[in-house]
């Protein structure tokens, strides 16, 4: 039995051993946010916060988690007051299908913690852990942009 | 219609609160038992069934095994340091400038915050990105086990293709990177794209003596070999020599001296005579570069 504090909310798990923490936060917790694609670390779809650091979920064992502070999509913002990111990537139609958003969100927000001011060029190498099929690259990228922008306002 | 169960092996999961108590864990654990870090090569070699685990011991939360120290004559790298931290490493020390630009083109920034420094190595692939720059920089590694505590040379730690010599139980504990002269540490890389696997890489660190001749000259290779690999036949053509000595001729009888230790094979990445080619360009670049370093910095 573990225990992890899940987009706020600590929540008790009893994952198997080799259970990956995106197994656990899908079928244990319902977030269906944490999306698998590759399963193998690649594609960057399951990326989630772990103590505020971005990891593919995929590839980190559910137990490594106890204790520790769990961020998924579902804990960014809510339908009636979206976050930042969330807001930009809407209005900058940084998707098509969706699938690869919550992931890109992700590894958005903790780039832009540590860079809050970023090129084009340095967006585009902080989003090469995620992959979108559908190719909305140039999108997401501005999405990016005009949420570091909003952030940055916000935090003056 | 039937149902069949199949009964899925799992591991037991274990983990232990000091470095003491790992190591007695691995002991207990023997040949099933894995230590497991960042996890990211042995999550995949799991759920492919490439290894079989009994128990795997988690030592991520060991804190005294994380972290970069610079001392007076060595930089301490501790074994939990993750690709992200070694990334960020450039400021702390100017010899760690090539391991962190190197770390930074290595997977993916989400999986470099898991996957750490002695994963790397142990997992010892020959296309482990950090071994050569590290085997350049003269790199030591210590390791532990329930009976003792021993230290090696990191070039002697590869045995074979994703085998290292570390017998059951032997916890890589740090790394030690020695430091004296003034050392100039250059890398080529050629890999698809920033976060796929090299095709090939070569680094080399040139020592400058205070008489300013070459005191130690290290060539290594990713990818063109079993394991990670020194290139003996291209250093000794550098050491002695002073920079006025070391002429592009020079450095490309090295480059192709060096290239000639490499045994690169065909895989699905790409082929051995690219490998081989590619192999001396890049190293013939990396010392011109790492010459160029130290002309312009005769006065630090």
């Amino acid at each position: 039995m573990i225990t992890v504090l899940v987009n706020g909310r600590e929540q008790a798990f009893e994952p198997a051993a080799d259970a990956s923490l995106a197994y656990m936060l899908r079928e244990e917790a319902g977030l269906i946010g944490v999306r698998v694609s590759c399963g193998e670390g690649e594609c960057g779809a399951c990326t989630v916060l772990v103590d505020e650091q971005p990891v593919t979920s995929c590839l980190m064992l559910a137990h490594q988690a106890a204790g520790r502070k769990v961020t998924t999509i579902e804990g960014f913002g809510s339908p009636e007051n979206l976050h930042p990111i969330q807001q930009a990537f809407i209005e900058e139609q940084g998707f098509q299908c969706g699938f690869c958003t919550p992931g890109f969100i992700i590894a958005a927000a903790a780039f832009l913690e540590e860079n809050p001011s970023p090129t084009e060029e340095e967006t585009s190498i902080a989003m090469s852990g995620n992959i979108c099929r559908c190719g909305a690259y140039p999108y997401i990228v501005r999405a990016v942009m005009t949420a570091a922008e909003r952030l940055r306002g916000a935090s003056v | 219609m039937s149902t069949t169960t199949t009964e899925i092996a799992r591991f037991a999961f274990v983990r232990p609160d000091d470095v003491a108590g790992a190591v007695a864990a691995g002991a207990a654990a023997g040949q099933g038992g894995r230590f497991w870090a960042g996890g990211t090569d042995l999550m995949l070699e799991w759920q492919r069934k490439q290894r079989s685990i009994e128990t795997s011991i988690d030592i991520t939360r060991l804190s005294e095994l994380r972290g970069i120290d610079v001392g007076p004559s060595e930089i301490r790298i501790g074994a939990l340091t993750t690709l992200a931290e070694i990334e960020r490493a450039a400021a702390v020390h100017p010899d760690l400038e090539t391991l962190a630009a190197i770390a930074a083109v290595m997977c993916t920034p989400q999986t470099r915050t898991l996957a750490t420094v002695a994963g790397n190595l142990c997992n010892a692939s020959p296309a482990a990105d950090l071994a050569p720059v590290l085997m350049v920089l003269g790199a030591r590694i210590t390791t532990l086990t329930a009976e003792g505590g021993r230290e090696l040379e990191l070039e002697d730690l590869f045995a074979a293709p994703k085998q290292s010599v570390l017998a059951d139980g032997e916890l890589l504990t740090h790394i030690t990177i020695p430091l004296g002269g003034r050392r100039a540490v250059r890398y080529g890389r050629i890999a698809r794209t920033v976060v796929d696997i090299a095709l090939t890489l070569s680094a080399c660190a040139l020592t400058l003596d205070d008489q300013g001749r070459i005191i130690t000259a290290r060539i290594a290779f990713g990818s063109v070999a079993p394991t990670p690999l020194r290139a003996p036949s291209g250093e000794q053509l550098l050491v002695g020599k002073t920079l006025a000595e070391l002429t592009p001729e020079l450095l490309a009888e090295a480059a192709t001296a060096a290239a000639g230790d490499a045994n690169p094979i065909d895989d699905i990445r790409t082929s051995a005579a690219y490998r081989r080619h590619a192999i001396r360009v890049l190293t013939q670049r990396a010392l011109t570069e790492a010459v160029a370093q130290l002309s312009v910095g005769g006065d630090q």
